[in-house]
């Protein structure tokens, strides 16, 4: 079936060195139309580097990139580059507009009609006049694709493309791909979500430390082999042992409600050494609960009870003073300075520790974020690097070691692997079962259900904002928490 | 680590000032000159009357504009005695605040001449004129033309210039012979055009007709003023005088659109001035160290 | 030799320091005046009330806001040092400490309005800009303050053992903010609210309480300066200050401090001050026109900071 789709471009021995490190090392690929392609391997492999590679904006130190034919390529990133207050119709023709007409009311009559157009081709239900600031994140990521769709783009690079999707919106995902597979257009696509590649790639590629280990159509690999290639070793599971006693009860939330009825009379008991799973669609109210237990916001009707006595805590600082750990979904956003060194953002919850009359005393510092460095297998380049140069998986450990210095009795993960390649996400597992073995307790918020079900002791299912299960142990199963989650 | 990069910048100026001596110039005198602010018309035609002087006297002179600065000013000042000029001509910026500079001058041992307006310390020389005088020749001819009854409006220049102090005086003192000339309101103008057409339309608004005249502490201000009550059709039944005679002013008298101009030479300021800086950097003594040059009514 | 050369290459305000070193090369080639110890003095002592509000609007600007009224507190603060330093009734100890209360104040009210509105900071210190403006004409009645004693006019004037005192006090406020910003807690919750603030917040730090912090500082280090200038002109000016601010934050900016906050050090804004000061007192020397210096200083402020920006681009 292969052998009969028409070769769109050939990567020829591609090599890329930066300041004399080699990022990608004699790198051979060939890439067919109407083919899924998947490129996998871990965090610092090279994939990002090869897809940019494929783009054009970066040149290979050696070898070269050739295509058969003149063919547009287009790439949608992992963070969205949209224009928030424009419309789908305009981002998707930006620059574009002159082709559209002579007089403005002309251009933007037509490109909304070719918009229309678009989106009905593949099936998306949305108004082409909506700002895409009013989008969900799968929305956004769509018109992503419509945008590279629309530019004639014969082959479209997708960096993880499904990292901040959920289960249905993945679906959605899907029927546009298959689409466009019909249509003869070439795709390749980096993820972390190992059942996702298998069930809609075509031919997948792995990459380990910057060279091509295979590359095989994919009924011709097995998931275990594709992680053996990638880790360079065998992987027995995706997720540790687990043997804890649960303690006794150390939170319990009731009647809580937003003010703004993003959620509303959620009703919930933690133990220690327990992990409470909390599952919904997105725009369930998942990560605004998180927020409100984690003491982020602060407009809320309810009761929070910390062993047994009410809390009310203010802020933040309250909130990490009771006992409360918070990592969020977005660790760009709410989780690390990026400017700041990997020392200087673990110590930032907890300077008090380290400072004396208000002078940090730095080498104080420095020692302690040495050891976490190495508790938590923080992998660096050099000793001042700043944060925002390490990959996710390092950036969430770094996060997570900020949050641990305080030694919180309860610990809020939202999305906590979210974006990061297997090894780290074990690590962090790890972790979390180190804490919960000291007795420590983990609200864990997730939409990848694997680790959902493999993590949490029970799972609380959210549906538009109102609780609709608290299932046990044996009650957790996929069919179980997306029937609740869709109520 | 971060005394690293102070220590680089000093090493960096010393570099510099190790040894290097400033040459001595030759025959040629060099004079520093610090101008209140070469925006105002009247100032740059002092500063074009030192240029004009100094050249025929072949001296150098190094002017600089003081942005109506105080600060700005002592530190010019102080830059030229750092450079060792022979004599400072200074345009004051304000009474009080540019004393600092005399100061400064006379203790390094620099003659300093004020040129058009004064400090409350006193320098070597002076050259100037009575503005006291100037405010009094313009309420005269304010009260001829009314005959010694009406309402009178005062444009003040910058608050704190001795310019300003001593026109209010002249015309406070002048005002006493016209018991029927009645001020009506006193406001500072800055010595600017701009506003001093705000402040007067401002004072229509307020008073309409009633005012008969106008004294404004400088021309720029009286053609601000000049303009706005021409903007309200009201110049014909207003006077307006004021100071400096600024070509601007003398066309505005001829045109009526001015009803007169008090004179100041800034020719001969410039010129006594140099003159004054000359003998005195030569350690001559000046036959006459307080120059007023008296003011001509041009209407 | 090697080791200074690999130093400037190597160190963030390589950029800054070559282009100040060139600039010395060049006046100094053209002006014998430009090269000597008594210039030298005179500079720093010239940079002084720039300096000292530049490092106080640094905090601001490091915390992801700006200060424009500083000008205008520069004004107040000194028109109540001249009112309390009266001649023959002033008290020295009084005017200082009251011009320091003033200046602080006025600064803690920009942070409190700033924190509690939610008012951008640049219209909240524009509107405070204009209204101390106001204050300073008000509380002086649009007068000089003058007749202060001498005392008073002793510190912007004299020195001790040789050293202006302006340049001590400058000095000295130099290792208090670079203390405050590289070595105490304060200086790291200021660059973490600068460089993410919302990560700052979330890791349990006190955001309000510090954004109104950099707004008292800046207040403050603008009545410090004030003291320094009403000493050294004689008098309390209501009209003091005008377009200060603009200087003060483009010595910041020269000296590598990221308008968006995060980045920057109170060494950057002191090579940045001694930049700008160093061209005013060539430009003066060489007896350039005041229309050109004006030009001239626009362009060098804008490609000191292309300047650098690329060769902290090609660094990393």
């Amino acid at each position: 079936m292969e052998k009969h789709r028409r070769q769109l471009a050939l990567l020829k021995n591609i090599s890329v060195e930066f300041n004399q490190i080699s990022i990608l090392k004699d790198v051979s690929l060939e890439i067919r139309a109407g083919e899924i392609h998947a490129l996998v391997g871990e965090n610092g492999a090279g994939k990002s580097t090869l897809m940019k590679t494929i783009l054009g904006i970066i040149s290979p130190t050696h070898g070269e990139v050739i295509f058969l034919d003149k063919i547009g390529v287009s790439m949608v990133h992992q963070e969205i580059l949209l224009i928030p207050e424009l419309s789908i119709a305009e981002n998707i023709f930006l620059g574009r507009e002159h082709s559209f007409g002579f007089f403005p009311w002309q251009k933007d009559k037509n490109i909304l009609l070719k918009t229309i157009e678009l989106l009905d081709e593949y099936d998306i239900e949305l108004d082409p006049k909506t700002l895409v600031k009013n989008l969900s994140t799968a929305n956004q990521q769509l018109v992503e694709i419509l945008k590279a769709v629309s530019q004639n783009s014969q082959l479209i690079l997708m960096d993880e493309p499904t990292s901040s999707l959920s289960e249905a919106e993945v679906q959605k995902f899907i029927n546009v791909i298959q689409k466009l597979k019909t249509e003869g257009v070439g795709m390749i696509f980096t993820s972390h979500k190992m059942n996702e590649i298998f069930s809609l790639s075509d031919h997948i590629s792995v990459l380990r430390d910057g060279s091509i280990v295979s590359s095989n159509p994919i009924n011709q690999i097995t998931e275990k082999e594709t992680l053996r290639q990638m880790v360079g070793r065998e992987i027995q599971n995706y997720f540790p042992e687990r043997n804890i006693s649960i303690g006794s009860e150390i939170l319990s939330v009731k009647n809580l409600s937003r003010k703004d009825q993003k959620f509303q009379n959620i009703n919930f008991e933690l133990k220690k050494g327990e992990v409470l799973g909390i599952a919904g669609l997105m725009g369930a109210g998942r990560t605004e609960l998180g927020m409100v237990i984690g003491g982020i916001t602060k407009n809320h009707t309810g009761e929070i009870s910390l062993n047994g006595s009410k809390v009310n805590y203010k802020s933040p600082k309250d909130a990490i003073r009771e006992g409360i750990g918070y990592v969020g979904e977005d660790r760009k956003e709410s989780g690390f300075i990026p400017e700041f060194t990997i020392p200087q953002n673990i110590s930032l919850s907890s300077l008090h520790l380290f400072q004396k009359f208000g002078w940090i005393q730095k080498e104080k510092e420095l020692k302690n974020a040495s050891s976490a460095i190495q508790k938590f297998n923080i992998k660096h380049l050099f000793k001042s690097q700043t944060v925002q140069k390490l990959s996710g998986g390092n950036q969430q450990k770094v996060v997570l070691a900020k949050v641990l210095q305080n030694d919180p009795e309860i610990i809020i993960l939202d999305e906590p692997t979210r974006g990061i390649d297997v090894q780290a996400k074990f690590e962090i597992y790890q972790l979390m079962n180190e804490l919960l073995e000291g007795g420590k307790s983990i609200l864990l918020i997730s939409s990848d259900l694997p680790e959902l079900i493999h993590m949490s002791d029970r799972v609380l299912v959210l549906s538009k904002g109102k609780q609709t299960a608290i299932l046990e142990k044996e009650q957790i199963k996929p069919e179980e928490i997306i029937h609740f989650a869709m109520q | 680590m971060k005394f690293k990069y102070i220590f680089l910048a000093f090493i960096g100026f010393f570099i510099f000032s190790c040894g290097q001596k400033k040459s001595t110039e030759g025959q040629t005198l060099r004079i520093g000159v610090s101008m209140l602010s070469l925006q105002n018309e009247f100032v740059l035609n002092v500063s074009q009357s030192l240029e004009k002087y100094a050249k025929e006297n072949n001296v150098e002179l190094i002017v600089v504009d003081a942005e109506r600065s105080s600060l700005k000013q002592i530190e010019q000042v102080e830059n030229f005695i750092n450079q060792q000029v022979d004599a400072i001509i200074l345009n004051p910026c304000e009474f009080e605040a540019s004393s600092p500079a005399i100061i400064k001058a006379k203790k390094a041992g620099i003659p300093i001449v004020n040129v058009n307006s004064s400090t409350k310390e006193k320098p070597d020389a002076f050259v100037g004129s009575d503005d006291k005088e100037s405010a009094k020749l313009a309420i005269e001819f304010i009260a001829k033309k009314l005959n010694g009854k009406g309402n009178i409006v005062i444009i003040q220049g910058y608050l704190g210039q001795a310019a300003q102090i001593d026109r209010d005086l002249g015309a406070k003192d002048a005002l006493k012979k016209y018991p029927n000339l009645k001020v009506l309101a006193t406001q500072t103008g800055e010595w600017d055009r701009a506003k001093a057409m705000s402040l007067m339309e401002n004072w229509i608004q307020l008073h309409g007709k009633n005012i008969q005249a106008v004294f404004a502490h400088n021309d720029e201000m009286g053609l601000g003023a000049a303009q706005a009550l021409m903007d309200k059709n009201l110049k014909s039944s207003t006077i307006v005088v004021s100071v400096d005679g600024i070509a601007d002013a003398r066309k505005a008298v001829k045109a009526k659109k001015l009803d007169a101009t008090i004179l100041q030479d800034a020719e001969n300021q410039g010129k006594n001035a140099i003159q004054l800086a000359i003998q005195l950097a030569k350690k001559q003594k000046p036959k006459n160290a307080d120059i007023l040059i008296p003011f001509q009514v041009e209407n | 030799m090697k080791k200074i050369l690999q130093f400037l290459t190597k160190s963030q305000f390589g950029g800054l320091l070559i282009a100040l070193i060139l600039t010395c090369v060049y006046f100094s080639s053209q002006s014998p005046a430009f090269s000597t110890l008594s210039n030298f003095l005179l500079i720093f002592n010239q940079i002084a009330v720039n300096g000292i509000l530049a490092f106080g609007v640094t905090f601001v600007i490091i915390s992801g806001g700006i200060d424009l009224s500083i000008g205008s507190i520069l004004a107040v603060s000194g028109v109540v040092a001249a009112l309390f330093a009266q001649a023959e009734t002033g008290n020295l100890g009084l005017s200082i400490l009251l011009s320091l209360l003033v200046g602080t104040l006025i600064g803690t009210l920009n942070g409190l309005i700033t924190v509690f509105s939610k008012v951008p900071p640049f219209i909240v210190t524009l509107g405070s800009m204009t209204m101390g403006r106001g204050l300073a004409l008000l509380i002086s009645d649009g007068k000089p303050v003058s007749n202060l004693l001498d005392s008073f006019n002793y510190l912007g004037n004299e020195a001790i053992l040789g050293i202006p005192i302006s340049i001590l006090i400058l000095v000295l406020t130099f290792f208090i903010s670079t203390y405050i910003l590289d070595q105490s807690i304060w200086g790291r919750y200021i660059k973490a609210i600068g460089g993410n603030e919302f990560a700052a917040f979330v890791s349990g730090i006190s955001v309000n309480k510090i954004k109104c912090l950099v707004y008292s500082l800046s207040g403050l280090f603008a009545a410090v300066a004030s003291i320094l200038l009403t000493s050294r002109i004689n008098t309390g000016q209501p009209n003091a200050g005008l377009g200060f601010e603009l200087d003060a934050i483009a010595a910041v900016i020269i000296g590598g401090t990221s308008t968006k906050g995060g980045k920057g050090s109170m060494i950057g804004t002191l090579l940045g001050v001694i930049f700008i000061g160093i061209i005013n007192n060539g430009l003066d020397l060489l007896n350039v026109s005041a229309y050109w210096q004006q030009l001239l200083m626009g362009g060098i402020i804008i490609l000191a900071v292309l300047f650098d920006r690329i060769y902290q681009k090609t660094e990393n």
